[in-house]
């Protein structure tokens, strides 16, 4: 497992100042924003996340969705579902938000080495997973086969257009792309994101499978890998709670014995597929 | 170390000295129909000829027969409030105008605390707090704040209410002090019993013949303070009086909780039907994981000045009762009172151990007298204990 | 526009059987259960933008898709049909074969030009109940088929972008 930079504890915990460059929106409630630090940029392993303040409004937990080999320019993919992130729906370049991070586990990027590593992404879901891709192919000769498995409510639910262009033309890596539901025009697949799986070229027993998106489809894909012969401790997920902290002491974000900000958010699906299949937790 | 006896009196003179000392002395205190901890301006002030009263659903006070300054269990509120309180502001964000800012971190307290009268169940909690906030990811600023510097003056339990089951967790009723450092006296210690933090004095409170206090220093510094205040040598006589005081407060403890396996018990029976039975009766009031001195969760609060110039970004106590504690994006995730008092009761008493190496309870009773419906955390896992769900494997 | 498959001239067995024997639907099929669908099967192109079935139309059919992309639609009352599926070279399409007199429940269009092997329901569901060897084996098939576009269904179902916590 990747392990977080160490950082001096003030910096854990202390918001630092960034200043929006760029708000691209990717879909009708979903932006990226491009910030840049203030003061010195700070690295990132890919799939940690970072607690993001908007000035008076509060903090909300967002997984880093940039290059991690360029942490002078960060960013951060929304949906606005609360106060917090509506806010940052709505700023503006320019704006200063504050950054306190990164946190948590990354993904295990180092493990997948010589093996076929497999990204499995639901929604806005990719976002986490964009810094392990653009990571994973800045290195591309660590790694046998490379696939990416995009899922979307619909074609307008798609994030990172630009990227899954860029990287179907790239012979570096085999993405798929498909869609629950379309209207004619759609050119793509239509059908939930574990009917790639079967299809998919990949090697099931030397794959690494990362995976992120909503639990209910990671478990289904989750299945699917099992199905096709992947040994679920080599699917990795990343989980989501609502972090106050992010620094294990809040307890918000406890599932079972977990921490979610301290002990994941990147998990081996072993670790926590029986908390998540337990109801409630 | 120093150790001897000391007239309830010169108890006046430990606070004047703390005082000297740049302390802020906190003790308790009789307030609102029940024992608070609150600063203490004078001993005057102490609960003297109180004893508390407590009982599933029942916390009050009434009076002894005697002068005892320490004659009530535990106050309705741990220290929890003054090391972790209530609402505390992390940071402030002071706008630069054009949209830019910059954060400013909250001062530190310019007062060290001294807390006098502390039970070792409390000394308990607050070790377990201190693995939660000064040795986990981050070292907390404010806890760390206020934790730094502080000043234990413990007493031991004389008088332990009906809803205390200490021994049960080994955390109490008295305190042991010898070169290997401190730890409770009057119960075994488990494997999940919580280390307690060091006091720098220990004061054994005697009421038989004169009211008088024995006094052990555990510290450089209590030895120090100890040296400077009035005390005799202790007689063997005192010693004996400390045995017997100790011995029946052991023995006037009768609520137990098994804590012999029940890690894998409680989370081997996650779908129990007691727990169905339990929602039933919690109103998921949230004060159990008020009054408990080991309860750490909190939330933030984001909050503008009228100028908009100051932005506050404070932290409060949450509580894994309610409904918002769980909320991310458009739902919550415990949406049940079952699934609410299942987590703060496996989180308690289980997980707690994955995540800190100890239990979360430290058996002070508070989350029983407290509850509205005297729903009793002994009873429930006894409960689930009678009629274990867990398949049993060969 | 269904056409026959210039690809594969009609009334070649042993072609029909190599194009049947190699589609994943087949997979580990015995030699002469093979037989047994070549035997009721025909090679089809259909032409992109039209129809492999339509809504309604007696479902008489098993498809196994060679090439192209077939949308499974819902025409609704909605201007737009809405696609609930696509299926693509290797996928088999249609089971309502199985039980006699069912109509299509969805439009089934082509994409792209798309090549299939179609074999003829009824005889199919004859041979199925003729024969209880071969008859369990297709029948543990097409329930296979209908358990996987189940599962896609029920995932479709939850509906899990709004019901989960992250979408």
């Amino acid at each position: 497992m990747t392990v977080a930079p160490e950082l001096p504890v003030s910096d854990l915990l202390t918001s630092r100042p960034y200043v929006v460059s760029t708000v691209r929106q990717q879909t009708h409630d979903i932006v990226t924003i491009d910030v840049r630090p203030e003061g010195e940029p700070i690295a990132f392993v890919p799939g940690q996340f970072d607690m993001v303040y908007v000035y008076g409004t509060g903090e909300a937990a967002i997984s880093a969705s940039s290059d991690p080999a360029t942490p002078e320019l960060l960013s951060h993919t929304i949906r606005a579902v609360g106060g917090v992130t509506q806010a940052l729906n709505e700023l503006q370049p320019g704006a200063t938000i504050g950054i306190r991070g990164p946190y948590g586990r990354g993904w295990p990027l180092a493990a997948a080495e010589g093996r076929d590593l497999v990204i499995v992404a639901g929604g806005i879901g990719l976002a986490p997973v964009r810094p392990a891709i653009l990571a994973a192919l800045a290195q591309r000769e660590r790694f046998s086969r490379i696939a990416l498995l995009v899922g979307a409510r619909s074609p307008r639910d798609l994030v990172f257009r630009d990227d899954l262009d860029r990287w179907t033309a790239d012979r570096r890596i085999d993405v798929h792309v498909t869609v629950d539901s379309a209207v004619r025009g759609w050119s793509g697949r239509v059908g939930v994101v574990t009917t790639l799986i079967p299809r998919v070229p990949f090697d099931p027993e030397h794959a690494t499978v990362l995976t992120c998106g909503p639990e209910t489809m990671m478990w289904f894909t989750g299945e699917a890998l099992r199905k096709r012969g992947v040994d679920p401790a080599q699917v990795y997920v990343t989980l989501e709670r609502n972090m106050k902290c992010a620094v294990g002491t809040c307890g918000h974000c406890q599932l079972g014995p977990v921490f979610l900000c301290r002990d994941g958010p990147v998990f081996a699906w072993p670790e926590v597929a029986d908390l998540l299949g337990e109801r409630e937790l | 170390m120093r150790s001897g006896v000391m007239t309830p009196t010169a108890l006046e003179s430990l606070v004047l000295l703390l005082r000297d000392r740049g302390y802020r002395v906190v003790g308790p205190q009789v307030r609102d129909g029940t024992i608070v901890y609150d600063e203490l301006a004078s001993t005057a002030a102490l609960p003297r000829g109180w004893r508390d009263v407590q009982a599933p659903g029942r916390a009050g006070l009434e009076r002894r027969d005697d002068d005892a300054l320490f004659g009530y269990a535990v106050g309705a509120s741990g220290w929890k409030r003054e090391l972790f309180p209530p609402r505390q502001r992390l940071w402030e964000a002071v706008s630069d105008g054009d949209a830019s800012f910059h954060v400013v971190e909250a001062p530190e307290p310019d007062q060290p605390l001294a807390f006098l009268g502390v039970r070792p169940c409390e000394l308990a909690a607050i070790g377990i707090q201190d693995r939660v906030f000064l040795h986990g990811l981050a070292e907390d600023r404010v806890y760390a704040g206020h934790r730094r510097g502080l000043l234990l003056v413990a007493v031991e339990c004389h008088a332990p209410a009906a809803t205390c089951f200490c021994t049960s967790i080994g955390t109490g009723p008295g305190l042991d002090v010898d070169a290997d450092g401190v730890r409770a006296a009057g119960s075994a210690a488990h494997a999940t019993t919580p280390a307690p933090a060091v006091p720098d004095l220990v004061l054994t409170e005697l009421l038989d013949g004169e009211h008088r206090l024995l006094v052990r220093a555990a510290t450089d510094e209590g030895d120090d303070l100890l040296a400077a205040l009035e005390h005799r040598e202790a007689t063997t006589g005192d010693l004996a009086a400390r045995a017997a005081t100790l011995e029946a407060a052991q023995a006037a403890i009768d609520r137990h909780l098994e804590v012999d396996g029940l890690h894998d018990l409680l989370l081997g029976n996650l779908a129990h039907p007691r727990w169905d039975d339990v929602a039933a009766r919690c109103l998921a009031c949230t004060n159990c994981t008020l009054v408990c001195p080991t309860c750490f969760c909190s939330t933030t609060e984001d909050t503008t000045d009228l100028t908009g110039e100051h932005a506050y970004h404070e932290r409060r106590w949450d509580s894994c009762f309610t409904l918002e504690f769980t909320h991310t994006g458009p739902a919550s995730v415990r949406t049940s009172t079952r699934s609410r008092y299942r987590q703060w009761l496996t989180h308690k008493l289980a997980t707690w151990v994955d995540q800190f190496d100890t239990t979360g309870c430290v058996g002070c009773g508070r989350c029983i007298a407290w509850c509205p419906v005297g729903i009793d955390l002994t009873e429930e896992v006894a409960a689930i204990r009678a009629t274990d769900g867990r398949e049993v494997t060969a | 526009m269904t056409t026959t498959d210039p690809a594969l001239p009609q009334g070649d067995l042993d072609a029909v059987r190599t194009t049947i024997a190699q589609h994943p639907f087949a997979a580990g099929l015995a030699v002469d259960h093979l037989a047994v669908l070549a035997e009721h099967a025909a090679t089809v192109v259909v032409a992109a933008g039209t129809f492999v079935f339509r809504q309604g139309a007696p479902a008489d059919t098993l498809y196994l898709l060679v090439e192209g992309d077939v949308d499974l639609e819902v025409a609704g009352g909605g201007a737009e049909p809405l696609v609930l599926e696509s299926l693509h070279g290797g996928d088999a399409l249609g089971w309502s074969w199985l039980f006699p007199t069912q109509p299509w429940l969805f439009d089934a269009h082509a994409r792209s030009a798309t090549r299939a092997v179609t074999i003829d329901g009824d005889r199919l569901r004859a041979a199925v109940h003729a024969d209880a060897v071969f008859g369990r084996d297709l029948a543990c098939r097409v329930a296979a088929l209908v358990s996987d576009r189940l599962r896609h269904a029920r995932l479709q179902l939850v509906d899990s972008w709004t019901h989960d916590r992250r979408a």
